[in-house]
């Protein structure tokens, strides 16, 4: 297979070197000359005019990581529909003229420029060639070095790109610490910018004076871009960051992504040489700390704290902040650029994808739907083959994950994991290989609770489902589903006062892994619909329940609905034997002569809640309880 | 982030005709062999780049190295001197690491070397599995990390990782096409195809004695006393490949 000439591209005036006299080549200018028209645009002043001074080396990057950026968009990768994608692995020379030429013209540094490039990328190459003598103008009096931001303790810089993750790592920091947080974002389009601009005035209104915020705009300036996948985008995103973080006098940059996106294993065979992206991969993270280090003379950190969290960990973390409102504002989709109307997300990107889910398995899906999709895959026709294709791998991926134990997972991972492994934190290989297996899974159970919910929510037997539809696609394929052998789900009820309900909460949390496991599913009265009638809504679930939960309490018998009607109806059920009454005693009061004092309560030795030392102690001694109840269920 | 690259079939009769064969419905053991065979039929040009390509060259290269080295008295040293640096503890990770290290000297082609790397790395995870004696032992390092290796160091056994390393290319390199229209059209097509692949080799390595003699008399030719050349690798790669396409064109035949 003969392999493509490298495409040149000259920047910043550079001139065209002899040995390439013959080649053709790309142009790319962001500043204004008599002698070209800029193709790009490149705020850089503005951004040095924020931070008052930034070095020549470090303004040099931030002109290398934009000229990459734009020739990636503009240099295509070849069609999807090609039998073989030789083309998409590119061989790219860039020729640049730099203003602090030694130390670019290093081969230690080319090199660790060409590596974090070619591997986040899946390119061939990146070949640079280096010239002096590039210098701008400073962009205001206090552009030299004596001006500098005073140094801060105390203060975080966070890539905010506006989507979920880098929202909730925002949102954790403002709520745990008393930081100050400096924001940066990458400005490509209108869209892009409506959304940044519409967080931060949120964040700003919620909490005040704890953010600061600046933007660095970077686009491609009267061409259209022939290339759509931008690999080489966490070049730029990161050093925008560490161009702040050095301004600031910091020495780490933090990067709020999901690991189940950051490591984004491959979900078909053809997804390899970086086609499922390694934006914020492990390995692309330390090969770019490696590199800003090396600028930085001294080390720079670029922290990860969500590589162990999943997507729906991330809507837990923002509805735990007591921040779902903020849900919706933050955009997911890849396919931002297309023209969407009134919503803000295509509803069938892979990432669109991974959110609807995630909202599913968090509970959090009546927040996030809003019409913020233009395409809802779960109810509606799916006309795209693409679409398809991608929700069904996505589905795939996730079962398989179900099924693997550790040394299958190790069989089937060995050569992803190869290039992983040692780039993530953990002891040694094995708890690293245990660490990466564990969030696998999680991640698969929840996707798996979330498509228990969309059809428990959508699948109205009354009416048939939409020939292509994701849940008549479900229905129809069968291998989707879970192994026979795996359990039934236990469908579990709350019955409580609302004066208990901090306790109530408390238990649930308890009995979530019960719920990621995919073992229970669990209902209580806040979980009414808007406008859906209570009575019939609480009757349906109860009478449906395979294990209810009485949860005693002086105003558990003391509220006539509590006590006459569900309690009553729930020991029908189980002198009928239909379903499993446990009372749980959350405070001291005279229960043991009510009806279900002949049965055997929690926590141990029916000692209340609010007795225990612990309180902890307590809900887990009682989700023991509920687990052997629930696994005795499941032998029957 | 997050993004995936969704590939697609091309629109051509040959291929179109793939993807009504596999559309919408659950395939049978003739069916799988149907498709490989047609898939194959449809690559078949392609072959001749994938048999000359240095990356797949490299995957393979590195197994004869393995197995030439687990009969030397320091095998790491002797893997070092030719350029494969393993750490002083290697787990079966280290190997698929060093694999990767040594393609990217010399890859061609993106694509193929990185299904031969792949391969390579499935050829190293299965004869782990099926040579070692506790599953403890896959992921943590060995007193002498060699011993599972010479096992590979005869002729027989020579034979039998390499076969792992042909079956494991052809499934993948099949299902670098199949799988843009099988995830969506089908059930456990993937499994049925990695189960058909595995049978096929294992005719071609093991009742056809063409390749079975040829594997291990060729290992005992040229690494008994020395390293396999790569011209001699090279022929190797043209007479596995071969019989592995002629296998499938001929189950797919239903002979």
């Amino acid at each position: 297979m003969r392999n493509a000439p490298p495409r040149i591209v000259l920047c910043n005036g550079a001139d065209l070197p002899q040995q390439l006299a013959q080649s053709e080549h790309l142009v790319l200018e962001y500043r204004e000359s008599p002698a070209s028209s800029p193709n790009i645009k490149l705020a850089l002043p503005d951004f040095v005019h924020d931070l008052f001074h930034l070095p020549d080396r470090i303004l040099d990057l931030l002109e290398i990581s934009a000229y990459v950026f734009c020739a990636d968009r503009l240099a295509s990768r070849g069609r999807k529909d090609n039998v073989e994608y030789h083309s998409w692995s590119r061989l790219l020379h860039f020729v640049i003229k730099v203003r602090d030429f030694d130390f670019w013209d290093t081969h230690d540094v080319k090199e660790k420029l060409k590596e974090a490039l070619a591997f986040m990328s899946g390119d061939r190459a990146y070949h640079f060639t280096f010239q002096p003598g590039h210098s701008t103008p400073p962009v205001s009096l206090f552009d030299t070095e004596r001006f500098q931001i005073e140094p801060q303790q105390d203060t975080r810089v966070i890539l905010f790109s506006g989507g979920l993750d880098s929202l909730a790592g925002i949102i954790e920091c403002l709520e745990n610490s008393s930081d100050q947080l400096c924001l940066i974002s990458h400005r490509s389009g209108q869209g892009t910018a409506r959304t940044q601009n519409q967080l931060i005035r949120a964040l700003h209104e919620c909490y005040p004076n704890r953010i600061k915020y600046y933007k660095f705009s970077c686009k491609l300036r009267g061409i259209r871009a022939r290339e759509e996948t931008q690999r080489t985008r966490a070049f730029l995103y990161t050093s925008i960051a560490y161009a702040l973080s050095y301004a600031l006098s910091q020495g780490e940059i933090f990067v709020y992504e999901n690991g189940i996106t950051s490591i984004n294993f491959p979900k078909q065979e053809n997804q390899i040489n970086a086609r499922a992206s390694r934006t914020t991969h492990p390995k692309t993270i330390i090969l770019l700390e490696k590199l800003f280090s090396d600028i930085n003379q001294s080390e720079i950190k670029i922290n990860t704290p969500f590589l162990w969290k999943t997507k729906a960990d991330i809507f837990h973390i923002l509805d735990g902040a007591g921040r779902r409102d903020f849900i919706t504002s933050a955009v997911s989709c890849s396919q931002t650029f297309q023209h969407l109307g009134q919503a803000t997300h295509c509803g069938g990107c892979s990432q669109c994808i991974d959110r609807r889910f995630a909202a599913y398995a968090s509970e959090l899906d009546d927040v996030d739907e809003g019409g913020i999709y233009t395409l809802d895959f779960i109810q509606r026709e799916i006309e795209n083959s693409d679409v398809r294709n991608a929700l069904i791998d996505y589905v795939r991926q996730a079962k398989e994950f179900t099924s693997l134990n550790l040394q299958d997972f190790y069989n089937r991972m060995f050569t992803e994991l190869a290039s992983l492994i040692d780039y993530v934190p953990g002891a040694d290989e094995p708890e690293k290989i245990e660490k990466i297996w564990k969030l696998c899974h999680r991640y698969s159970e929840q996707v798996w609770y979330a498509i228990r919910r969309m059809r428990e929510i959508h699948d109205d037997p009354y009416h048939p489902l939409p020939e292509k539809s994701f849940l008549k696609i479900i229905a129809n394929r069968e291998y989707l589903m879970r192994p026979e052998s795996q359990p039934d789900v236990i469908q579990l009820f709350y019955s409580y006062s609302h004066e208990d309900e901090e306790l109530r909460e408390q238990l649930e949390k308890h009995l979530a892994i019960l719920k990621w496991q995919g073992v229970i599913t669990d209902w209580h009265d806040r979980k009414i619909g808007a406008g859906r009638e209570w009575e019939g809504e609480i009757d349906e679930h109860l009478n449906a329940a395979h294990v209810i939960l009485l949860l005693i309490s002086s105003d558990f018998v003391a509220s006539a609905y509590c006590y006459d009607v569900e309690m009553r109806r729930a020991m029908e059920r189980h002198n009928a034997g239909d379903a499993r009454v446990i009372p749980v005693i959350l405070r001291p009061v005279d229960w043991e002569r009510a009806p279900f004092g002949r049965l055997q309560a929690l926590p141990t030795d029916a000692k209340p809640v609010t007795r225990w030392e612990d309180q902890d102690e307590a809900f887990m001694d009682i989700a023991r309880g509920i687990r052997e109840v629930v696994e005795e269920l499941n032998q029957i | 982030m997050g993004h995936i690259r969704i590939g697609v079939l091309p629109k051509t009769q040959r291929w179109q005709d793939i993807i009504q064969q596999i559309a919408g419905k659950h395939v049978s053991e003739t069916e799988v062999a149907d498709i490989a065979q047609q898939t194959i039929q449809n690559v078949r040009s392609r072959f001749r780049h994938i048999m000359r390509d240095n990356g797949v060259l490299a995957a393979f290269q590195f197994l004869v190295n393995l197995a030439v080295a687990s009969r030397e008295e320091n095998p790491q040293a002797w893997l070092l001197n030719i350029g494969i640096e393993l750490p002083d503890d290697p787990t079966p990770l280290s190997f698929a690491k060093a694999v990767s290290a040594w393609i990217d000297l010399q890859r061609d082609s993106f694509e193929y070397s990185e299904i031969a790397q792949r391969a390579a790395g499935d050829a190293i995870s299965n004869w782990y599995r099926e040579n070692q004696l506790t599953t403890e032992s896959l992921f943590k390092s060995l007193e002498d990390p060699f011993e599972v290796w010479r096992k590979a160091g005869d002729g027989a056994g020579f034979c039998e990782l390499s076969r792992l390393f042909f079956a494991k290319f052809t499934q993948r390199y099949l299902s670098y096409f199949l799988d843009r229209e099988a995830s969506a059209a089908l059930g456990d097509f993937g499994q049925q195809l990695e189960r058909h692949i595995d049978a096929v080799s294992l005719h071609a390595f093991e009742t056809a004695e063409i390749t079975q003699s040829f594997a291990a008399g060729w290992f005992n030719r040229h690494a008994t006393e020395g390293v396999p050349s790569e011209e001699d690798i090279q022929t190797f790669l043209f007479t596995a490949f071969g019989k592995m396409r002629a296998e499938l064109q001929r189950e797919g035949d239903g002979e």
